[in-house]
């Protein structure tokens, strides 16, 4: 095992962990067995694929350094010291919040130490603090990644008093975070039982995703909208925002600004962490006994009701093995976190994009212009959501299930593919298309209703050649996720590439007089010839 | 005159790269016959099984099933052979009411067919609560009664098991294995790989023993025994695999464990 730079900075604290009752040596030994576990913490299951050894998360740590860099303007912009602050702790704190979620629910949540360890003479008390330690030394990282070469640059620029109350105010914003999260889970747990829950953490991960993007469009947004020098006014609404009670000891010591409301909330950037942090470390040994929640069988359950799968299966499907298949795919997007967690964040995105870029391009022309305009073509953009699902219809979190598919008599696993595809194209394509499509008519008029319509055929032959291509040689739901990231990215690229090819024809098309509607049919012919070329059924 | 054999290995080897697991294995199997497949870790039960399942293509020899070559398109061959795989391995999101019944259709049964039989299979192994229930939260035993419910729903001719009683309880056990033995009466064929020894010794009409790719024994239990009247599977397995040194091995254990000093 390697020393660990980190653990031997911890050594330097051992005292205080002696005082809190805690078995120093043995937590130590505990993190660095888990330190060492991350560095090897790489979904490597099928031997023909290996993916790269190594701390995966340290070599992330590189966008975090970047994501970092977008706060460094803020600290030129306006001259409210308050707000300045706000944004800066705002974006801090929710990357940093979005990745403790999304990549250390696993290790808050981990009940495999209790079955491993319990039996060695390790009491609740030293595990949990074993697990804060690892959290914290990631969190720390991320922070350093982060806020790094901002710090420096405040050094630089604002001088070492205003960086030294930075440094202590982010302190006090990391034991938040740490105790906030931790306080949610614990509030969960004793709400919800297993299955329950990690599907409730699975929803709450994929809502983050999708805020990050969001998230970092309503802020480039909001310099537009925001003056540049604006007086920082009070509202009792701001005792809400986290982010604002760290910004308020800047304003108070550094802008001379010392009115009671800044106090209260100077007050809060520091009571709050520690009366949370003392919380849950009172709460610890609850939370390890609730954990074992997640371990737990659930009996019974109803047969549930499955309108929609049952109405999209008598439509589209004519093949028995195929309507096997449907259903079987359908389920299992439904119900798999991992999928979900990887798709439904491309879902939102691809959602958003056509009206983003809508938005970007209309900036200086009227609604009025918009509407003759030939900008609904911007709905391609909704493609990006079928590269990315497309792709992972090939991987599971539950891949090692797949030798079914070796045994069973399949004819042919091009009618297993089609089911799998049709299943995803009607679950999750579909209604996000609708909803584009409806939104669009709103704004455009009835006249790009042969337009939506070829747009929707263009998107099922854009969705068999993907597909097609994509998965030759793996049935569906057969490889390791940890496999997609790796191999996918190429092919990804070049498919959104293809999307082109699917917009430059339709335009040209359109300026011809009839030419929407006789583009219509060609794309139609198109598509049916495409799903038997690239999922061909022989008899 | 005798049945032809249902299944048939001749002079069967695989290698794998710098390895030859299996050299030159011959086996016939007849109808009602349940082969106990030993050997130690190893020794190839598992490739001799995939390659019998069809997951492996590219072997030496001829293997034919119900006389028929596995080189060749094997559609009509599937369908007559259930599966239970070493580790439980089944996409858990599902509940065991919708796994069985897409494995049942897939096998060419009609979808309300399927569930029932599934329904009424699942209750007589006592998981009759459960089957709306994910499997994710099953145990182990419970997971391996779904495994082998799905590999009999087609009601097929041969059955080939890997480790098919690990996770189960000492009762579930004894259904099980009655379970084989009723099979066998009405004529189905079964192939089981296991390393319990005891288990293996009641329930198989003929014991099958690779060791270092060949076939080292085979015959019925009392055949294996010969003169040696108070063996056991385990001393047998032990004597033919070469390995006597299991006292030795187990003092030098100890030893370690408690310093070397004598325990009294």
């Amino acid at each position: 095992m390697t020393d660990f730079r980190s653990l031997r900075m911890l050594d330097k604290f051992r005292g205080v962990f002696r005082t809190f009752g805690i078995d120093y040596p043995a937590m130590r030994a505990i993190v660095g067995l888990k330190l060492t576990m991350d560095e090897r913490r790489v979904p490597v299951v099928f031997s023909q694929t290996k993916l790269k050894e190594g701390n995966q998360f340290l070599k992330s740590l590189g966008l975090y350094v970047l994501y970092g860099l977008v706060t460094i303007p803020f600290l030129f912009f306006g001259d409210s010291l308050m707000l300045q602050m706000g944004l800066i702790f705002g974006i801090a704190m929710f990357m940093i919040m979005t990745s403790l979620i999304a990549d250390f629910s696993s290790v808050l949540l981990d009940v495999r130490d209790r079955v491993l360890l319990a039996a060695a003479p390790v009491d609740d008390r030293t595990l949990n603090a074993a697990k804060l330690v690892h959290i914290t030394i990631y969190m720390l990282l991320i922070a350093g990644a982060l806020l790094g070469i901002p710090s420096i640059v405040m050094l630089a620029v604002k001088g070492p008093v205003f960086f030294v109350l930075f440094l202590v105010l982010l302190v006090f914003l990391l034991l938040l975070i740490i105790s906030l999260t931790a306080i949610t889970y614990m509030a969960m747990l004793r709400l919800f039982d297993g299955e329950r829950l990690k599907d409730l953490i699975n929803y709450v991960q994929i809502l983050l995703s999708v805020g990050i993007f969001a998230g970092y469009q309503v802020l480039i947004r909001s310099f537009e909208f925001v003056g540049v020098s604006v007086e920082y006014a009070f509202h009792w609404w701001h005792l809400l925002l986290p982010p604002l009670w760290f910004a308020a000891p800047f304003e108070w010591l550094l802008g001379g600004n010392a009115s009671t409301p800044l106090l209260v909330l100077s007050a809060a950037a520091v009571l709050v962490p520690v009366l949370a942090i003392s919380l849950y470390i009172r709460k610890m040994p609850q939370f390890e006994q609730n954990l074992q929640k997640l371990l737990s069988e659930t009996r019974g359950g109803r047969k549930p009701r499955a309108f929609l799968m049952t109405f999209w299966e008598t439509i589209l499907c004519r093949d028995k093995e195929e309507r096997a298949s449907f259903r079987f795919s359908w389920l299992l997007m439904k119900r798999e976190r991992d999928f979900k967690l990887k798709v439904y964040p491309a879902l939102g995105i691809g959602f958003i994009a056509p009206f983003l870029f809508l938005y970007i391009s209309l900036q200086d022309s009227t609604l009025a212009d918009l509407a003759d305009s030939q900008m609904y073509y911007m709905l391609y953009f909704g493609f990006l959501i079928i590269a990315s699902l497309t792709m992972m219809l090939s991987y599971s979190g539950n891949f090692k299930g797949a030798w079914v598919f070796e045994v069973l008599p399949v004819r042919h696993s091009s009618l297993v593919k089609r089911g799998t595809l049709k299943a995803s194209l009607a679950q999750l394509f579909l209604p996000v298309y609708v909803l584009q499509a409806i939104l669009f008519g709103v704004l455009f008029g009835w006249r790009i209703v042969p337009d939506l319509l070829s747009i929707l055929i263009a998107a099922l032959l854009y969705a068999v050649i993907c597909y097609g291509a994509g998965s030759k040689g793996m049935m569906p739901f057969s490889r390791p996720i940890g496999e997609a990231l790796q191999s996918g990215t190429a092919k990804q690229i070049l498919f959104m590439l293809l999307i082109g090819v699917f917009v430059v024809p339709h335009i040209l098309a359109a300026q011809l007089p009839y030419g929407s509607s006789v583009y219509l049919l060609l794309i139609t012919a198109a598509c049916w010839i495409g799903w038997r070329v690239m999922l061909p059924v022989k008899n | 005159m005798e049945e032809a054999p249902i299944i048939s290995m001749r002079d069967l080897t695989m290698e794998y790269p710098g390895k030859r697991v299996l050299d030159g294995i011959s086996l016939d199997v007849h109808r009602g016959q349940i082969i106990g497949y030993i050997g130690p870790n190893g020794a190839g039960k598992s490739t001799t099984l995939k390659i019998l399942l069809g997951l492996i293509r590219d072997y030496g020899g001829t293997v034919e099933i119900f006389g028929h070559d596995l080189k060749e398109e094997d559609r009509d061959v599937k369908r007559r052979i259930g599966y239970v795989p070493e580790n439980a391995e089944i996409y858990d999101t599902l509940t065991p009411m919708e796994y069985l019944s897409f494995i049942g259709e897939l096998y060419g049964i009609d979808r309300e067919a399927a569930a029932g039989k599934a329904a009424t299979l699942m209750t007589v192994l006592g998981l009759g609560d459960v089957l709306h229930t994910r499997i994710s939260s099953f145990s182990k035993g419970m997971r391996q009664k779904v495994l082998i419910i799905s590999s009999l729903l087609h009601d097929p001719d041969i059955l080939f098991l890997d480790e098919p009683l690990s996770g189960l309880d000492a009762n579930s056990v004894m259904v099980v294995k009655d379970i084989l033995a009723v099979l066998a009466e009405k004529g189905k064929t079964i192939f089981y790989s296991s390393h319990i020894m005891d288990v293996v010794e009641k329930i198989s009409s003929r014991i099958v023993l690779l060791h270092g790719g060949h076939i080292a024994a085979d015959g019925t239990f009392e055949e294996l025994k010969g003169q040696d009247a108070d063996g056991t599977l385990e001393t047998i397995f032990n004597s033919l695999t070469g390995f006597d040194a299991h006292e030795q091995t187990a003092r030098q254990f100890v030893d370690a464990v408690t310093g070397g000093e004598e325990v009294d």
